[in-house]
């Protein structure tokens, strides 16, 4: 019983999370970031695969994010930026699920890591479209780019954790094996 | 403030931030030593290429185009006439003082190797603000001028090499 209430649990976070996710890409297309590489992007819709990957597990987190992807691609951009995004949103989710596997990082490194990971594999999806490899000069501030919103989303996620973890859906549902009631 | 997460954790908090930092640097090393590297082994030198579409604006018409190397410290000022037809010229930075001033619509300045904008006469001034284009791929527009500024290599990835301005001009119209 526990086990399905938990997964209709994660059900509503993943629906919560992907709603979210699009109001971020929407946000993060009213923000011009170019450096002269077509189809970058922020990666605010991190957050939401962070948080996932904290409160449901990997298979949720990575759903989500592939779904947001092409959700996003149609709402907010064209197919040619759905590649980019597609390349640095599963780039950054294998990277982030490594470095919170490893549960040796908090969310602000994960999520470093994750924003890194982001616009490196969208540099790399540039380099390859447009068959010009002196791209690669451009690692050095996206790597500064992507640690630096990685670690804002990464500070935000620290303190939404929490919240979740005090409702008292999750609580009764705890993978704890005493109840703190 | 993550310590209640439902997630046990094997190590407290403070080591995971030490952790954080170390990757961060981690990733910082990287970066600088990517670099290094490519700075070994790719030094080419970057030209800008500057495109100054006809009023007509489609591709393959009447343009202008120059190349210039980002070695060579200047200013390119560009001259509308009456007809909406932009010129430009180059001055070094001692002409650039005498140079006049009537009818100048964009100043692009070239300086450390890069190439900025630091005057344009269009509303938007999207030209102006956009920063100095230095990297190749990197570019400079202003579109109520039709002119365009791109950061050039010398080859190509095919490592073909450009033999564009060897006779010496400064401009070739087509």
């Amino acid at each position: 019983m526990v086990r399905q209430d938990k997964r209709t649990l994660n059900i509503a976070y993943m629906g919560l999370c992907l709603a979210l996710s699009l109001i971020l890409s929407y946000v993060e297309s009213l923000i011009p970031f170019n450096f002269g590489i077509p189809g970058i992007k922020l990666g605010l819709a991190n957050l939401c695969v962070l948080i996932l990957l904290y409160v449901c597990g990997y298979k949720e987190a990575l759903i989500v994010d592939i779904i947001r992807v092409i959700l996003a691609g149609f709402m907010f951009g064209n197919m040619s930026m759905m590649m980019y995004s597609l390349a640095g949103a599963i780039l950054s989710y294998m990277i982030m699920a490594f470095l919170f596997r490893t549960d040796r990082f908090s969310p602000i490194g994960v999520s470093l890591g994750g924003g890194v990971a982001h616009n490196t594999g969208q540099l790399i999806v540039a380099m390859f479209a447009l068959d010009t490899f002196s791209m690669i000069y451009y690692i050095a501030p996206l790597i500064i780019s992507g640690a630096l919103t990685g670690a804002l989303l990464g500070f935000i996620a620290t303190l939404v954790l929490p919240a979740i973890n005090r409702s008292s859906e999750l609580k009764n549902l705890s993978l704890d094996s005493e109840n703190k009631d | 403030m993550f310590d209640n997460d439902i997630i046990q954790h094997s190590i407290n908090k403070r080591r995971r931030y030490a952790n954080d930092l170390i990757l961060l640097a981690a990733l910082l090393m990287v970066s600088v030593s990517v670099l290094i590297i490519l700075r070994i082994f790719v030094g080419k030198g970057a030209y800008i290429s500057i495109n100054i579409m006809d009023q007509n604006g489609k591709s393959g018409g009447t343009g202008v185009e120059y190349r210039h190397s980002l070695d060579d410290d200047g200013y390119f000022v560009f001259y509308e006439d009456e007809y909406g037809d932009i010129t430009a010229c180059f001055y070094s930075d001692e002409e650039y003082e005498e140079a006049g001033g009537e009818n100048v619509c964009n100043i692009l300045r070239i300086s450390d190797g890069s190439a900025d904008m630091i005057y344009a006469t269009c509303p938007d001034q999207i030209c102006v603000n956009t920063g100095p284009a230095f990297k190749t791929g990197q570019s400079v527009v202003c579109l109520p001028h039709r002119i365009i500024i791109t950061v050039v290599s010398g080859e190509n990835m095919n490592g073909d090499h450009d033999t564009y301005n060897d006779d010496g001009l400064d401009a070739v119209t087509w």
